[in-house]
């Protein structure tokens, strides 16, 4: 196993301030700013222009690296550093932490060098030098260690695109599609009888009275929407995942609609086909505040409690795997068409990157991992809980 | 003033105009079309999932048939009491394959004979086109 940067040090001896630290701007990127982009990048990257912040894209000379689009500031820093020198800290007003952040991002990003004893360094060799924790944190729950064997699992595939990668982490822990599941489940009317939704059953019944279904796009057949009948007052962001195990689906099912429509949730989804049903995130509920969900929580813990979980990987957990949660980006988050719009797929779109690049530059096995984590964290993850404590757009939440 | 980096989840920047992602019309038409999908924000109510891949080679990624198939062929293997040879073990390889009982042996026998009947038959046809 590679454990890239093991053997660096700073120039003192100590870890100082990475404020005070030499920087040079790693000359694998080039920095071209928006307006400058030949036609045809301008047409594939137009989604940026959805964030009037974005000023400027980093495009690698490498295929180690991967694009990125940076804002105003953070191109002229980068450009300040063209020549190595030292961070110039009285040009910023900003508040040292950010900055300690930004600089920490863009060296575990291979964008900034840094100044070691050994010379310049950056990426996976840097990494441990700019993040703070050691070692790969706790596992606080079953989800959480979920998490992290999905990141073992797919930092050892073979995979040649960060897309690739970010799907494997996003499918990690469904249950394998087996003859005997694809013969119960071998049709959509299968599925709905599977499930105790056949038309015409109590359940059926029961269901339509507070929600309708809508029919799926044909390439998104393997889910079933139910939409209140009233429309929400605002976007319903936050999502409670119920994970049981697939054959506890329709007993989870039955115990939770009634709770669901005492909470006049939003809206529902669920598995309608035999992948579907197999998935962790088989049953996931739509609400419009992290108070809402906190409170359906505490309900269905009660009504669930028992029914065995299978739990769902990059969510923060609740009642041992069998409940999770996790908070929508803002379109605003995903401006590009193959960016994901999910929270899962915001997590697992980022850390594929970062496995990308640490295993580019020589990182394997739990040393990539670590450095994928490290740079989650410093997006304002917790990677202990998956939880999005530090992410602008997300509320805090206080069931757990 | 905030500093923004944004990974863009792609190596090299794809050429040409984003095709149709399969996302809903209010989203496509909002000039932000996401993968196969509608975010919880969109405004139009459109339905549409917002968590599936339809970029290629996904169908093709899924660790829990490949977690299937290890098991399969695990369980293969100890029915089949296989001791799988490495490379450098020729003699273990070798040994596997001698006959282990009379019947292996009358078996083989059998085979060797017709073997060499074949071969006796293909000489005496060659030797009759020669001659």
């Amino acid at each position: 196993m590679n454990t890239a940067g093991a053997g660096l040090a700073w120039p003192s001896g100590a870890s100082p301030d990475l404020l005070d630290a030499s920087l040079a701007a790693n000359p694998g990127y080039e920095l071209i700013m928006l307006d400058d982009l030949d036609d045809s990048d301008r047409v594939a990257l137009a989604g940026l222009d959805g964030d009037p912040a974005l000023h400027a894209v980093l495009r690698p000379t490498s295929p180690s690296l991967t694009v990125k689009a940076v804002c105003r500031s953070t191109a002229a820093l980068i450009d300040a550093h063209r020549v190595e020198c030292k961070f110039a800290r009285a040009r910023y007003p900003e508040a040292d932490e950010e900055l300690r952040r930004i600089i920490a991002q863009l060296i575990v990003d291979s964008v900034l060098l840094i100044r070691t004893e050994q010379g310049l360094a950056t990426g996976a060799e840097a990494a441990h030098l700019v993040t703070r924790r050691p070692d790969i944190p706790e596992c606080a729950d079953i989800q959480a260690r979920l998490s992290l064997d999905a990141l073992r699992y797919a930092q050892a595939l073979e995979v040649r695109t960060p897309a690739e990668l970010s799907a494997a982490l996003y499918f990690y822990n469904r249950v394998p599609a087996s003859p005997a599941w694809c013969q119960l489940i071998s049709s959509p009317a299968r599925a709905w009888s599977y499930l105790g939704m056949a038309p015409g059953g109590a359940l059926c019944r029961e269901v339509a009275q507070a929600w309708r279904h809508v029919p799926s796009a044909p390439d998104n057949s393997g889910w079933a929407f139910f939409k209140a009948h009233q429309r929400p007052q605002r976007p319903a962001r936050h999502k409670l995942y119920l994970s049981p195990l697939p054959d506890e689906l329709p007993r989870a099912l039955t115990a939770a609609v009634p709770v669901l429509a005492r909470h006049s949730v939003p809206g529902f989804k669920l598995g309608a086909d035999v992948h579907g049903i197999l998935r962790p995130d088989k049953f996931v509920v739509y609400l419009q505040s992290a108070e809402e969900a906190d409170s359906l929580t505490a309900d269905l813990a009660d009504c669930l409690a028992g029914i065995p979980a299978h739990g769902v990987p990059f969510t923060a957990g609740a009642l041992g795997g069998l409940l999770s949660w996790g908070v929508d980006p803002p379109r605003s988050e995903s401006l590009l068409p193959w960016h994901g719009t999910s929270w899962r797929r915001w997590l697992t779109d980022r850390l594929a990157s970062y496995l990308y690049q640490a295993r580019g530059a020589g990182s394997m096995g739990t040393a990539a991992v670590r450095i994928a984590l490290d740079r989650l964290e410093l997006e304002g993850v917790n990677t202990a809980t998956w939880t999005p404590d530090r992410l602008p757009w997300a509320d805090q939440r206080t069931v757990r | 003033m905030p500093f923004i980096v944004r990974d863009l989840m792609v190596t090299v920047i794809p050429r040409g105009a984003p095709g149709d992602s399969g996302g809903c019309a209010a989203c496509s038409d909002a000039g932000s079309a996401t993968v196969g999908s509608c975010t919880s924000e969109c405004g139009v109510a459109c339905e549409v999932s917002d968590e599936i891949f339809d970029l290629a080679p996904y169908i093709y990624i899924d660790p829990a048939y490949l977690l299937e198939l290890r098991q399969m062929l695990r369980h293969a293997l100890a029915v089949g009491e296989i001791a799988v040879p490495t490379a450098g073990d020729a003699e273990v390889l070798e040994d596997q394959m001698r006959p282990r009982t009379l019947d292996d042996i009358d078996l083989l026998e059998r085979s060797l004979t017709r073997a060499l009947e074949d071969l006796r038959e293909q000489r005496a046809a060659l030797e009759q086109q020669a001659g």
